[in-house]
């Protein structure tokens, strides 16, 4: 049971937000869904999913981007 | 009548029928109102340490009936028998929990090295 034993209270109003105002989901669409789906459904949308690049990803970029140096 | 578990259906025999469940949003709202005073993250944590009822098991199994399109009460419910007794109306819940929010969480794809 330890799997479940990490759920906290349930966001119902970023839920219903997310669903029914940025999925344009219809309400019977929206409450016949189960968390899985709505997590799926969402995860494109969700902003706690993006991580900030990582130092490795930064010093690559400035390998293949280096600053220019204008008239050097 | 097979479960989906991708979607986080479970299958449950109950008196000697074969179910599906399936606690959806609309399942888990309607459980947060008969609990009134609990949220759904303290339920599963009541269940986790063995603290449910017989009656708050009937409840969320009948959500989850009513949730897979199952036109039962709580009272239908409460007359069903679970293979093995009230350890066998504990499976469901179990697996029912588990399913919906421990799915959310499996990770299928394989790890790289």
């Amino acid at each position: 049971m330890n799997a479940a034993a990490g759920v906290t209270a349930f966001p119902w109003d970023e839920v219903m937000t997310m669903g029914l105002g940025l999925l344009r989901l219809s309400p019977k669409e929206f409450w016949a869904m189960t968390p899985i789906e709505f997590e799926r459904a969402s995860r494109p949308f969700s902003q706690r999913r993006q991580t900030a690049p990582a130092r490795a990803d930064l010093t690559k970029l400035m390998r293949a981007f280096p600053d220019q140096h204008a008239g050097g | 009548m097979s479960a989906n578990r991708r979607r986080g259906e479970v299958a449950a025999e109950l008196d000697g029928k074969q179910y599906r469940l399936c606690l959806t949003l609309g399942a888990l709202a309607e459980l947060e109102s008969a609990f009134a005073a609990e949220d759904i993250g303290r339920l599963v944590e009541r269940f986790s340490s063995g603290k449910l009822s017989a009656l708050d098991m009937i409840r969320i199994i009948g959500a989850g009936l009513r949730g897979a399109g199952e036109p039962v009460s709580d009272e239908d419910v409460g007359k069903m028998a679970a293979t093995g007794g009230a350890a066998g109306y504990a499976a469901i819940v179990s697996d029912l929990l588990t399913t919906t929010f421990g799915g959310a969480a499996e990770d299928t794809t394989p790890s790289r090295p």
